[in-house]
């Protein structure tokens, strides 16, 4: 078992390391970033994704420059032709599903590479392991190449298989630091944690969908009652109106002035101007 | 909602802390059979995460069918509210020239003019738009391109901070005692260390040059545990948002559907008024034109010649002509419809 003093004792002097403290600097730089990424995400423009897109492609165009002895500063005007290139051809010309296709094909090479950096100190099966996920997405490319899954089912499958190879990196590293037994474990724990993450999300999903269902069961319970009492009121409110209609002009002339006096005030008539009696009759022929 | 950096060290932590802390020595000859049975939970919980989704699949269809029904069913509780808006005001025409003809027999035995008010307004209800399953389809899919363009970003940038700061990185090399070589980093001192400690993180295959972007070796700087922890860092992230954005936008769809239902229930009580308004003015209608054949005969004709009986049948078509006249001035109720 490791012994935590001398663990803790080792994280003391790194600590106090200059370089220490400049990989904490670059690290909450890329934290940092990555909110900024996913407020813009949460932002929903396509002029925004278009921009992270270029960035994107910026960096890596840089940062092979500088793999190749050129820093940024030093790049020449045919260096920066090059950098053009490449995030035009990878990150303006391509359409959006093209983009997402070409980022996973750079996650599968790099898991690829990755498991080739651990030849040397783990075992067989457990590169093997992590090997099949980088093919698996190349696979999910053809699918959705094929139209045998939609885009957005595939970049979910292809994330959760990116998540799943890169903790298994991790852990292979550290398992293998316990011989090959270790690494076993590691591994299936690793592939253990990343079902059990992606059960748990899917279940809230669940979760949620089940209470929308089940919501508008109850909306429309609910609205099905609203409009059966409004009809019925309106309903026997027109018919009771329809009866003094019947009765006023189906009555003999000796009813007929009530009938129809009842029938004005029904509809909103001003008392003043209904005529009930002989009188009101007379006075509204003659003045 | 668990936040991307914690359920990401969660798990990597999870891994890595279990293997640090199982006794392998002491376990050694059944490590097989704990990797097969944790293999075996690990099937059971991804058998449990495709059922759930392709349930959540399932769900998402019975939404998507909802907008649809509801879409359609407020487009034809508005569509027939309109013809009934239609046939009230083609009866509402006619009814005027059954009133125009009771008061020229008004008029031609009174001894001044009498005014009866027959304008009216149409009724008008405007039309509300909703968003349908295409449109939500659409922000489906900028969810899921905005998903992967974050997890480009992020290996792009987690590729500079492992590239740009490889002085700093190395000591996460250091940490782990030891060098590709076998030969632990910290027995090794100046150039062999840094060189050891590159090579962990891929600075060996700087130096063997790469074919463009798609295979290169900027990718390659990133290939080691600092790349790895940012680049899982980043899909995490992506992860979670992209499920926080379809939660969102499942949420938004049921709210979309309840508005629409709730709208198509407050057009058809207007429709329901509007017809009880028709059918009250065409029954008043027939009844007044009625009165009108019964009283033609009194045409022009001296108010004080006429006797009791024509003066009674008289009174009447006037009250009959103030009632359908009133019926005009009904207006429906603009119904209260929540917005989406």
């Amino acid at each position: 078992m490791p012994d935590e003093r001398s663990h803790s004792a080792i994280l003391d002097i790194l600590s106090s390391i200059p370089a220490v403290q400049e990989l904490q600097a670059a690290w909450q730089e890329f934290e940092a970033m990555q909110e900024r990424l996913a407020q813009l995400q949460d932002d929903r423009g396509e002029q925004d994704l278009l921009a992270i897109r270029i960035g994107t492609m910026l960096v890596f165009a840089l940062v092979q420059k500088a793999a190749e002895g050129t820093k940024p500063f030093d790049l020449s005007h045919e260096d920066w032709e090059d950098v053009a290139r490449a995030v035009a051809e990878y990150a303006v010309i391509p359409d959006g599903s093209q983009y997402s296709v070409f980022i996973f094909q750079l996650y599968a090479n790099y898991i690829d590479a990755s498991a080739g950096l651990l030849e040397d100190r783990a075992q067989p099966s457990s590169l093997e392991s992590i090997r099949e996920l980088s093919s698996r997405l190349l696979d999910l490319a053809d699918s959705f190449a094929d139209g045998e899954i939609a885009e957005s089912d595939y970049v979910e499958e292809s994330l959760w298989i990116c998540l799943e190879a890169l903790i298994k990196l991790l852990a292979t590293m550290a398992g293998s630091l316990r011989g090959p037994e270790g690494e076993l474990v590691a591994q299936s724990l690793a592939e253990m944690g990343v079902a059990y993450g992606r059960m748990k999300l899917a279940a809230q999903e669940q979760a949620l969908l089940d209470a929308c269902l089940a919501a508008q069961q109850e909306i429309d319970s609910t609205l099905a009652a609203k409009l059966d009492q409004y009809r019925t009121a309106v309903e026997s409110e027109k018919a009771e109106f329809l009866q003094l209609v019947d009765d006023a002009f189906t009555a003999g002339i000796e009813d007929r002035l009530k009938r129809t006096a009842t029938l004005a005030r029904a509809a909103g008539v001003d008392e003043e101007r209904i005529l009930d009696s002989g009188e009101s009759i007379d006075a509204y022929f003659l003045e | 909602m668990e936040q991307p950096g914690n359920l990401f060290n969660n798990l990597a932590s999870l891994a890595a802390d279990a293997a640090q802390r199982i006794d392998i020595d002491g376990i050694a000859e059944g490590a097989a059979a704990a990797g097969q049975a944790i293999g075996a939970k690990a099937d059971e919980f991804k058998d449990a995460a495709v059922a759930a989704k392709n349930d959540i699949a399932d769900k998402m269809t019975e939404l998507d069918r909802m907008l649809d029904q509801a879409t359609t069913d407020y487009n034809d509780a508005f569509t027939q509210m309109n013809d009934c808006g239609i046939q009230l005001f083609i009866a509402r025409t006619r009814a005027q020239d059954a009133i125009g003809l009771a008061k020229r027999i008004i008029d031609s035995i009174a001894s001044h003019p009498k005014s009866f008010d027959t304008s009216f307004e149409e009724v008008e209800q405007h039309r509300k738009s909703f968003a349908d399953t295409c449109s939500f389809a659409d922000r489906e899919l900028h969810d899921a391109r905005a998903a992967a363009t974050q997890a480009g970003a992020g290996l792009a940038a987690g590729t500079a901070l492992a590239f740009m700061a490889p002085t700093g990185a190395m000591w996460i090399a250091t940490a782990f005692g030891t060098a590709s070589t076998g030969v632990a980093i910290s027995t090794l001192s100046g150039a062999a260390a840094e060189s050891a400690a590159l090579a962990w993180l891929g600075g060996g295959a700087l130096a063997a040059g790469g074919s463009g972007i798609a295979g290169g070796t900027a990718l390659l700087a990133l290939a080691g545990p600092i790349g790895w922890t940012a680049a899982g860092l980043t899909v995490c992230s992506s992860i979670v948002i992209f499920a926080r954005n379809r939660q969102k936008l499942a949420k938004q769809k049921s709210e979309e559907i309840e508005a629409l239902k709730r709208n198509t229930e407050a057009v058809r009580e207007s429709e329901a008024e509007i017809a009880s308004i028709l059918a009250a003015t065409a029954e008043c209608r027939d009844g007044l034109e009625a009165c009108c054949a019964s009283c033609l005969p009194y045409f022009g004709r001296n108010y004080n010649e006429l006797d009791v009986q024509a003066k009674m049948e008289l009174g009447s078509l006037v009250n009959s002509t103030l009632a359908l006249s009133e019926l005009f001035t009904k207006k429906v109720a603009q119904k209260e419809q929540p917005d989406a």
